[in-house]
């Protein structure tokens, strides 16, 4: 499952990030990395934004992002 | 009086301007550079025997010129002169935060990392060892709040104490492999003689090998690899 499918408050776990290697050090130093836990906790009406949550910050990301973002359940 | 210019570097919104204005107290001129479009702030301030200019740039997520005003920053630390970088960072987002840190260390410049809203980490439960931080780094970091003034005053004799001091290798350390390349072009460069009044051979093999711009531009004037 990729970000942009991954339904609102289920904590997941960043498992592989499909970018370009400059887009991939800007998300890199936003904080998400293989293996972050992360949560989706907003989505724009057109499903074209969504807001996640990390730690003690939130980022929001496009869905062409998100879907570069490969994600787990966490058990 | 001896004269310091201090760099505030950090990521967005982590407190830079609130303890640019705990640091330098009632002193405060915030004013703006001529010729660029993205304010700096400045504060003058005067503590035991040095007259302190503090250089209050706008935040950045990382030094890879993502945005203009990141540029600005970028800019900056990689032309202009001044003394030390206070490295401010927001210690409930340290992670994050941390990395922007790495790059900075790159830069062979004297630092300082604040560990700023240690108030906001405090009621977090969020514990962070400032004094084995330090040792790992080779940078000291000190917790501060610019909030509750807290440690506002060890973090200036800190300052003072690291622009007395020699400047030293950062600590900087990478996964096995990286090292194992990094020690090649190193010893490429040491077996050239060759000798970079800023940086290090092992600064400039990070920075090839992370494919640094300004570091390719600057071996670029130098015929060595015929
Ligand atoms: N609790 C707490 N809040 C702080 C502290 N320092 C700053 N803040 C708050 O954090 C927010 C951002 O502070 P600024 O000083 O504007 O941050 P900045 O790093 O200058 O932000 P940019 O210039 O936009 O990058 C403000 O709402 C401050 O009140 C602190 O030590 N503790
Ligand atoms: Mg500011």
């Amino acid at each position: 499952m990729n970000l942009s499918q991954t339904p609102k408050h289920i904590k997941v776990v960043i498992k592989t990030i499909s970018a370009q290697s400059f887009l991939k050090k800007r998300l890199l130093s936003l904080g998400l990395s293989v293996g972050k836990e992360i949560e989706v906790t907003e989505m724009s009406l057109q499903k074209n934004t969504i807001k996640i949550a990390l730690g003690f910050s939130a980022i929001a990301l496009r869905m062409e992002e998100a879907q570069m973002i490969e994600v787990e359940v966490v058990a | 009086m001896k004269k310091l210019i201090i760099a505030l570097v950090g990521q967005p919104n982590v407190g830079k301007s609130h303890l640019a204005n705990a640091l330098s107290g009632s002193n405060l001129k915030i004013g703006n550079f001529a010729g660029v479009t993205i304010e700096k702030a400045l504060a003058v301030f005067t503590k035991e025997s040095y007259s302190i200019e503090m250089i209050d740039l706008p935040g950045l997520y990382s030094l890879d010129d993502f945005s203009a005003d990141e540029k600005v920053t970028k800019d900056f630390l990689m032309n202009e002169s001044y003394d030390l970088i206070l490295n401010v960072v927001d210690s409930t987002n340290l992670e994050r935060n941390l990395s922007l840190s790495t790059q900075l260390m790159e830069l062979n410049k004297k630092m300082v990392i604040a560990l700023n809203m240690d108030d906001e980490a405090q009621k977090e439960g969020i514990e962070i060892d400032a004094e084995y931080m330090s040792q790992l780094l080779g940078i000291p970091c000190v917790k501060v709040s610019s909030k509750t003034k807290a440690n506002i005053d060890i973090l200036t004799k800190t300052i003072l104490h690291i622009s007395d001091s020699e400047i030293h290798a950062s600590k900087l350390f990478f996964s096995d492999p990286i090292e194992i390349e990094l020690q090649k072009i190193t010893t490429f460069l040491d077996e050239k003689h060759f000798h970079h009044k800023i940086y290090s051979n092992r600064s400039i093999a990070i920075g090839l090998l992370l494919q640094r711009k300004h570091i390719y531009a600057l071996m670029h004037e130098f015929p060595l690899f015929i």
